[in-house]
């Protein structure tokens, strides 16, 4: 098991900034980049590469800090968090709604029949785009929560281990609703 | 160290360059010119042409001066459109080759001729031999298309150090004196052949490409073509000549018509680029005649526009991938010959609400930036990394023809990925592995780089493992190494490239086109044409009944008769009766679509 927060010698905790983990990954290609003439290396750019795609992402940061600190919490059984249960059940009917318009739409061959779906486009369009305030909401609430965990973070303590789980949980679910309803998005703008 | 070139190898034109203390400089021919025309013409004695006296030769002899040669590298027959001036060869779904005097020549061939040119010119420029180079290729380049690069590149007698992405190299070029700053960019190459746009963020000294997004098959060409077009259709009913006794437009043309229409389309394009009306003149068509063609700034847009278009989507996606606005980027440099046309700016304005850079040679940057990156590799350029990216999603075929991604797009490189195959039946001995690369969801729907065999021990299920490993490198180029789990032994991987099919899966191809063209065209050209006029008669009504006051007595009336028009063809079984018919009111309900999408658009605000 790699250790990628000792890859781009980061703290093993569960926030990192951003631009300090981006500044980081750019300083360690600056010396081991294979290309760079005299210090490239090209298995600790591959380290460090490996390190920044595990680590700027919330959801794989706080996997792979649980790989190496409580990894049994990654063999329970996942269910969807209670609080994000009712916005679980607006996103799948949406998903099913757009399907259902999209097969429409990719069935309708002249711009007529298109445009008579122009409504139905306009009426997903505006549900999608609520939606994504509402996970956008949902994800700056999870980032809070992280962010607190971080400021009293002590890998041994008793529930360290479960809160870290349940927010790796929570950021999974949003990370999968955010990218499936962003295409969802980029699909009906187009 | 020793010299490393940068080339930029082109559609339309290459260029070769060497870093000169410190500083990428673009290296000249014996005529003193810096661009080289991608032409290679082939005399019919002695050896060939490249370059500008293979480009005159186009109008001459059109078959024997092959151009744009790049569409070609690493494709197969049928992928490609094939309106070019010159013959191809091969059969369906073999590698395209180029028919030129009884002779056929691989694509690569032809950019070897190329490269061979650049490369005297460099050793006569620089007075030392030159062995090493770094090409670009278009950042949405499939690995075969790199790997037909990189071959091309050898053919010359090049050792290939690097494929470097040509927006990646424009940034390099754009950035190099302002390696102080943080800032993110966009650059939107547009040219002969390929469009590209890269999103890449700059931060003292690392470029850092986010996004990149693009269409292989989109360029300048495209226009050229839909104006030579334009101006066919405009020039052949004034040429005697071509008329039959019906006064129809025959189909024979004079010969040599489409290469000089080709020729003064480029021109007329190139000069609407700073005027508003250009005169088209084609002296002695068809021996006897002359033609004075006109041609506005405008009409050159309407025709340009639907080709222009096309990059509004790459953009967004390129955004979109990125996690940036438009409101979020410093700048959108501009490079390829085609962004010269107004046309283009303008829109690139659109798309990013901002006014484009301009600061950069459109023909040149791409080849500085290859020899700025010439540069790093041996040494010459300090304090400066690329951090590019896979443009595609690599992955394997999985159960049901779905395509299971390993390294998603946009992943920087190099990079790897481990995947473990088990056996999936007892005492299994071999497991064939199909490798992709593309966004699709079915394994079919992307591009097959080839496959290869894993071969397991005997074992129960699921106890024999390999573990493979994909590693995209720094050109963007697959390998695959194998290793048994037991004996930890490691293989390098060969991947029978896809488009090596052997001649048996090229003769089934073969058989299954014929069958097709035997079915009866017509019976399946109504069949189609019905479905349409199913689906459009009832749009219509219901479009009608919805905003059908808004239209005004003629519209209405010409929608009635273009309804009535397809109901009589319905009626009469006539196929290409039908199609033409459907397409009438098509045309004719444009209005009713559009104020259909108003009205929507209307109600959403509300």
């Amino acid at each position: 098991m790699p250790d990628h927060f000792a890859a781009l010698a980061q703290p093993r905790r569960p926030w990192l900034g951003e631009d300090a983990l981006k500044d980081a990954f750019h300083r360690a290609s600056a010396t081991w980049h294979p290309d760079v003439a005299g210090s490239g290396d090209a298995a600790r750019f591959a380290e460090a590469n490996a390190a920044y795609s595990a680590l700027r992402d919330p959801v794989w940061r706080l996997r792979h800090l649980l790989e190496l600190e409580a990894p049994e919490q990654l063999a329970r059984a996942q269910t969807i968090p209670p609080e994000l249960a009712d916005l679980f059940m607006r996103v799948a009917e949406f998903r099913q709604a757009l399907s259902a318009f999209q097969k429409k739409d990719s069935a309708a061959t002249s711009g007529l029949a298109r445009a008579l779906l122009a409504g139905d486009r306009q009426t997903l369009w505006q549900r999608v785009t609520a939606l994504n305030a509402e996970l956008d909401a949902a994800q700056d609430a999870a980032l809070a929560l992280l962010q607190a965990l971080d400021e009293d973070w002590e890998p041994r303590a008793a529930d360290a281990a479960e809160r870290l789980a349940a927010l790796h949980q929570r950021f999974a679910y949003l990370s999968k609703w955010r990218v499936q309803l962003g295409e969802s998005l980029f699909q009906l703008s187009n | 160290m020793s010299l490393i070139v940068g080339i930029d190898l082109g559609t339309t034109n290459s260029l070769i360059g060497a870093m000169d203390a410190g500083f990428p400089v673009l290296l000249a021919d014996a005529d003193g010119e810096r661009l080289t025309p991608s032409v290679v013409h082939f005399p019919e004695t002695g050896a060939p042409l490249v370059g500008r006296p293979a480009a005159r030769m186009r109008v001459l002899e059109p078959a024997a001066a092959i151009y744009s040669v790049k569409r070609f590298m690493g494709r197969r027959v049928g992928e490609e459109a094939e309106n070019v001036g010159y013959a191809l060869a091969g059969a369906q779904g073999a590698p395209v080759k180029v028919r030129v005097r009884e002779r056929e020549f691989s694509p690569e061939e032809i950019s070897a001729l190329i490269l061979q040119k650049l490369k005297a010119d460099a050793e006569r420029a620089l007075e030392q031999p030159v062995t090493r180079a770094v090409i670009t290729v278009p950042a949405y380049f499939n690995d075969a298309q790199r790997n037909a690069t990189k071959a091309a590149g050898e053919l010359a007698g090049l050792s290939v150090e690097r494929i470097v992405n040509e927006p990646t190299a424009a940034a390099l070029a754009y950035g190099l004196d302002k390696l102080r700053d943080r800032s993110k960019i966009a650059v939107f190459d547009l040219g002969g052949g390929t469009f590209d746009i890269s999103i890449l963020e700059l931060n003292e000294g690392v470029f850092q490409v986010l996004a990149t997004n693009g269409n292989t098959r989109l360029g300048g060409d495209d226009i050229d073509a839909a104006l030579v077009e334009h101006l066919r259709a405009d020039a052949l009913p004034r040429v005697p000549d071509s008329r039959g006794a019906d006064g129809n437009v025959r189909e024979r043309v004079p010969p040599g018509l489409d290469a000089r229409l080709r020729e003064a389309a480029i021109t007329a394009k190139h000069r609407l680029s700073t005027e508003e009306t250009v005169t088209i003149d084609l002296p002695f068509i068809d021996g006897a005649h002359s033609l004075s063609l006109p041609l506005t700034r405008a009409e050159l847009e309407s025709l340009a526009t639907p080709i222009v278009e096309k990059t509004r989507w790459h953009c967004r996606r390129a955004l979109a991938d990125a996690k940036l606005e438009p409101a979020d980027l410093d700048e959108v440099i501009l490079v390829g010959g085609q962004t010269r046309m107004p046309l283009v700016r303008r829109l690139v304005a659109e798309i990013f609400g901002r006014e484009p850079n301009t600061t950069q040679n459109p023909d040149e940057a791409v080849a500085l930036g290859a020899t700025i990156q010439a540069g790093i590799l041996s040494g010459a350029v300090q304090n400066v990394v690329l951090l590019d990216i896979t443009p595609l999603s690599l992955g394997i075929e999985t159960f049901g023809g779905l395509m299971n991604v390993i390294i998603p797009r946009n992943s920087t490189i190099p990079t790897k990925a481990g995947e473990m195959f088990t056996n999936a039946v007892s005492g299994q001995q071999a497991m064939l592995i199909k490798v992709l690369q593309g966004e699709r969801e079915l394994a079919k729907d992307n591009w097959p780089l080839g496959d290869f065999t894993l071969e397991f021990e005997r074992a129960p299920k699921g106890q024999a493992r390999v573990g493979v490993q994909f590693e995209i490198d720094a050109n963007g180029i697959l390998h695959v190494l194998a290793r048994d789990t037991k004996t930890g032994a490691e293989k390098v991987v060969q991947v029978s490239s896809a488009i090596d099919v052997s001649d048996e899966a090229v003769e089934k191809m073969l058989e299954e086109s014929l069958e097709h063209a035997f079915e009866d065209m017509s019976d399946r050209v109504f069949t189609e044409a019905k479905l349409k006029s199913d689906e459009l008669l009832p749009a219509v009504r219901t479009a009608l009944a919805k905003v059908g006051a808004q239209l005004t007595d003629e519209e209405q009336t010409q929608i009635t008769a273009a309804v009535t028009e397809v109901e009589a063809a319905v009626a009469a079984g006539e196929p290409h009766r039908l199609q033409r018919a459907n397409a009438a009111l098509d045309e004719a309900t444009q209005r009713l679509a559009t104020l259909l999408i108003e009205q929507a658009m209307a109600a959403g605000k509300k």
